[in-house]
């Protein structure tokens, strides 16, 4: 096990390396000075634009403005932002907080009700309230999610007033972004949910269990849940992924803090050090959960094992 | 004034409120002018629209949540160059002198009084005494002296203070409260630059403590303080019980009415609207044209127009591509387009037409080149015959088996302005394609001449500004007609020497002709803020230098 972690980790190194190149020079192929990082939306001379992109070391060869990143990078700097001008990792650090909050709230209600509306759809299927939860969930996968977004903060922000539209503080900030974020991703859950369980619900070792005269309740959630549940924690897995990306347009919508609406400011002001060091850190989460992922099916299946 | 020509308004309307996105907005616009308006009216006669003057004493107490439409850089005045900062730091800084909003003219600041040498190349200023900053720290000559010393370090990479400091060479610290200070050029906007927030006067002492961090943590000697700044989230500052030395055109002399002022950067429309509206914040700053008419119909807000000075939003003609490289087409644009029937279908009629390359609000606007261009489709269409453009078969012109197509490269933000010269252009026969950009990309395409029209509106209370946009210095830069005329260079060159204020306005009113005759760029509409606020908020006006609010003055009911 420990040696499988370990293997996995140095693994990750060549992706790292391999998407802070891609990102670099991707950068370099949009239009678009980074100055403008700097000046914002001023109107500036031309010497003025040719003295700071000599300051900031914008007028030396890529390949050398790439070294001096992945040297930096190596020892754990990720240099400063041209745009708030302090280093990318406090930038990121100061953000971090609000998307981890967004992110697990949205997983808990993507959960919650996706694995709830995925049970309810599989044990009676074909049936009403089959019918009814997964329109819901395919709704949940149509609607976009700055749409629904939207939609919220005109009823519950402009209409009835209940909740605030914008700002990361209290837990009554965080209901309408959580739930717009999780309901996408619920979608996708209950429908895995409900397609996994009733081909488990189909197999044998279901038919006994129930001859043997256990309770409906026990065989489906100590029995065929259990089993249903790999391809479904795979989708978790990847959907957390998913949640990241999706909290940029979220965080964007709600103006809450967050690594998202920090992406794209970064990227709309060409802020190429802070654009790279937020993709870096992102592409690293991810490659995490994706371990993790993986391990837990051992936990789930004590059939898989690594080694 | 003008008449409103399209007819659904309120299909417009709604679509904004919702979508509350560019695209949308655009999609609308883009179906409005399908019955091109004639001519509504000719442009109004410019009217001084300074500011208004300062009234009535406020209760003190309270606080505020504004939004502004991005967050801030940096506090540090020395190294932002931004509209957001700015707005903020006006509150946390105090400046060497003040522009009064109503006469324009240079008031007391941090510096009582202050004379000139004849040569115009010494300046010594007569500081406050009394004054502390919001650290304890003393103001004085030395304080002067580190900051101005401190912005033209290149160490200290600054973006927009260095650039209104160009001609500095020293700061003599006389004595404690006189300060010396000594160009290497004559500046004649030099009063105009300091009177500007990007050299306000920062506590050297924080400035050493904090090093790069200091546009973090700003210490100013202004109306309010520095508390808090959580980073995507808010910038929080609070009152100085201490302050007395506000400009002497303010409204109250002591501390502010506010307790507290909340800024927030929220950067989607629709998001910083539904805030606004759900009373959450008490100023909206850039609220979008249509939500602005909505709004102000509800009778709910005070919806406040704030003009801005420098140039107006202006359309720059690429003089080195065809077909702009003949005057005769740019002289068909300016005839042929309608300046009202634009600002009408693009942006509700709020903003009014501007004439001349210098705006009027703005010192040394010149009456004489008001008029130039009239609207006439039948001049319009006389330029572009003689200049071999002939009708074609689909309507579209056509000169040596070329049509008269030209791109226009705009902000996304900007988009409905030129869906309506698309559409006002059409019946000349010209085909106009939108190219609606990101602000990085839209720039670095004007920079590299990348495009026939481009356009940007310059925000400075100095109109030698201009030389930015018009001067050959610049090409690469934002000279985006790329005008490259060394008769023109002379003259901006001249004018921002010159000590004399007649002799500068002659040389700026010489140039301002000249970019007209020439028909180098096309000034369309006089440049405007659009604030929501709040009825519970009283006092509300702006200053001249890209229409700030002067937070000190207002108070809550």
């Amino acid at each position: 096990m420990g040696t499988y972690i370990l293997k996995r980790l140095l693994a990750a190194i060549p992706i790292l390396i391999g998407i802070s190149a891609l990102v670099f020079f991707s950068l370099k192929l949009v239009p678009g000075d980074p100055l403008s990082a700097i000046t914002g939306d001023a109107v500036i001379g031309k010497e003025e634009a040719d003295r700071l992109r000599e300051q900031y070391g914008l007028n030396d060869p890529l390949h050398v403005q790439y070294l001096r990143f992945v040297g930096r990078a190596i020892q754990g700097d990720l240099g400063r932002s041209l745009q708030f001008k302090r280093p990318v990792i406090d930038e990121i650090g100061a953000q971090l907080p609000a998307t981890l909050q967004l992110t697990a709230a949205a997983m808990v209600i993507a959960l919650t009700v996706g694995l709830s509306l995925g049970i309810l759809a599989a044990i009676r299927p074909h049936s009403l309230l089959d019918a009814l939860t997964m329109s819901v969930a395919m709704a949940g996968v149509s609607f976009p999610s700055f749409w629904v977004g939207l939609m919220l903060l005109l009823i519950f922000s402009l209409a009835l007033g209940w909740l605030p539209a914008t700002g990361t503080e209290g837990i009554e900030r965080l209901i309408m972004p959580a739930a717009t974020l999780g309901f996408g991703a619920a979608a996708i859950i209950a429908r895995l949910t409900r397609s996994s369980l009733l081909e488990v619900l189909q197999q044998q070792f279901i038919v006994t269990a129930r001859a043997k005269g256990l309770s409906f309740v026990k065989v489906v959630f100590r029995h065929a849940l259990r089993n249903a549940l790999i391809p479904v924690v795979t989708i978790v897995g990847l959907q957390f992924g998913n949640l990241l990306a999706g909290a940029v347009v979220i965080e964007t919508v709600f103006s809450r803090q967050g690594i998202g609406r920090l992406l794209v400011t970064a990227i709309l002001g060409r802020d190429f050090p802070l654009v790279q060091g937020v993709i870096l850190f992102v592409a690293s989460v991810y490659v995490i959960v994706n371990l993790l992922v993986d391990l837990s099916y051992a936990l789930i299946d004590p059939r898989i094992r690594y080694a | 004034m003008y008449k409103r020509s399209s007819s659904n308004l309120i299909t417009r309307r709604r679509f904004i409120k919702i979508g509350g996105t560019g695209a949308v907005a655009v999609l609308a616009v883009a179906c409005a002018p399908a019955a091109p308006a004639a001519p509504t009216a000719a442009p109004a006669a410019p009217k001084p629209t300074t500011a208004p003057a300062a009234s009535g004493a406020g209760k003190p107490g309270g606080q505020i949540r504004y939004a502004m439409n991005n967050e801030p850089d940096s506090l540090d005045p020395a190294k932002t160059a931004q509209a957001s900062a700015f707005n903020v730091m006006m509150n946390l800084y105090d400046t060497l002198i003040w522009q009064d909003p109503v006469d324009l003219k240079y008031k007391a600041g941090l510096a009582e009084s202050w004379e000139s040498s004849p040569d115009g190349l010494t300046h010594t200023f007569k500081l406050r005494k009394g004054v502390k900053f919001h650290d304890g720290t003393p103001f004085n000559a030395e304080a002067v002296k580190a900051n101005f010393d401190r912005i033209v370090d290149p160490a200290t990479k600054s973006p927009q203070a260095a650039s209104k400091l160009a001609a500095y060479q020293s700061t003599t610290v006389v004595d404690e409260l006189t300060a010396k200070i000594t160009l290497k050029t004559q500046f004649a906007a030099f009063y105009d630059a300091l009177s500007q927030t990007w050299l306000a006067i920062a506590s050297p002492t924080a400035q050493k403590k904090f090093g790069d961090d200091y546009g973090r943590n700003p210490v100013g000697t202004g109306p309010m303080m520095f508390k808090e700044w959580v980073a995507k989230d808010r910038i929080v500052v609070v009152k100085n019980p201490d302050y007395n030395w506000g400009p002497p055109f303010w409204n109250h002399t002591g501390p502010a009415y506010l307790d507290q002022i909340t800024f927030v950067g929220i950067s989607e429309n629709g998001a910083r609207l539904t805030a606004f509206e759900s009373g959450e914040l008490q100023v909206m700053e850039t609220v979008p044209e249509g939500d602005f008419d909505r709004l102000k119909k509800s009778g709910k807000y005070q919806m406040v127009v704030a003009r801005t000075p420098g140039s107006p939003m202006t359309i720059f003609m690429n003089t080195e591509k065809a077909p702009f490289n003949d005057i005769n087409v740019r002289k068909a644009i300016m005839h042929g387009l309608s300046r009202p029937d634009l600002i009408n279908a693009a942006f509700f009629g709020l903003y009014t037409p501007a004439d001349t390359p210098i705006a009027d609000n703005t010192l040394y606007h010149t009456k004489k080149a008001v008029g130039m261009y009239p609207y006439d489709m039948e001049k319009a269409k006389k330029f572009l015959e003689d200049a071999g453009w002939k009708a074609g078969p689909d309507g579209v012109r056509v000169k040596n088996g070329e049509k008269l197509v030209v791109d226009f490269v705009d902000l996304t933000t900007y988009e409905p302005k030129v869906v309506a010269t698309q559409a006002l252009l059409k019946p000349l026969g010209i085909t106009v394609n939108v190219k609606a950009l990101d602000q990085a990309t839209r720039v670095a395409m004007g920079h590299k001449g990348d495009g026939h029209m481009f356009s940007t509106a310059l925000l400075d209370s100095d109109p030698g500004a201009i030389q930015l946009v018009y001067h050959s210095r610049n090409l690469g830069g934002f000279d985006w007609s790329r005008i490259k005329d060394a008769e023109l260079d002379k003259l901006l060159d001249d004018q921002a020497k010159e000590p004399d204020t007649a002799k500068r306005a002659a040389l700026l009113e010489q140039a301002v002709m000249k970019i007209m005759e020439n028909a180098w760029s096309f000034p369309i509409y006089n440049f405007a803020r659009l604030f929501g606020v709040s009825p519970k908020v009283k006092n509300f006006r702006t200053h001249p230098i890209g229409s700030y609010p002067y937070l000190y003055e207002v108070s809550l009911e």
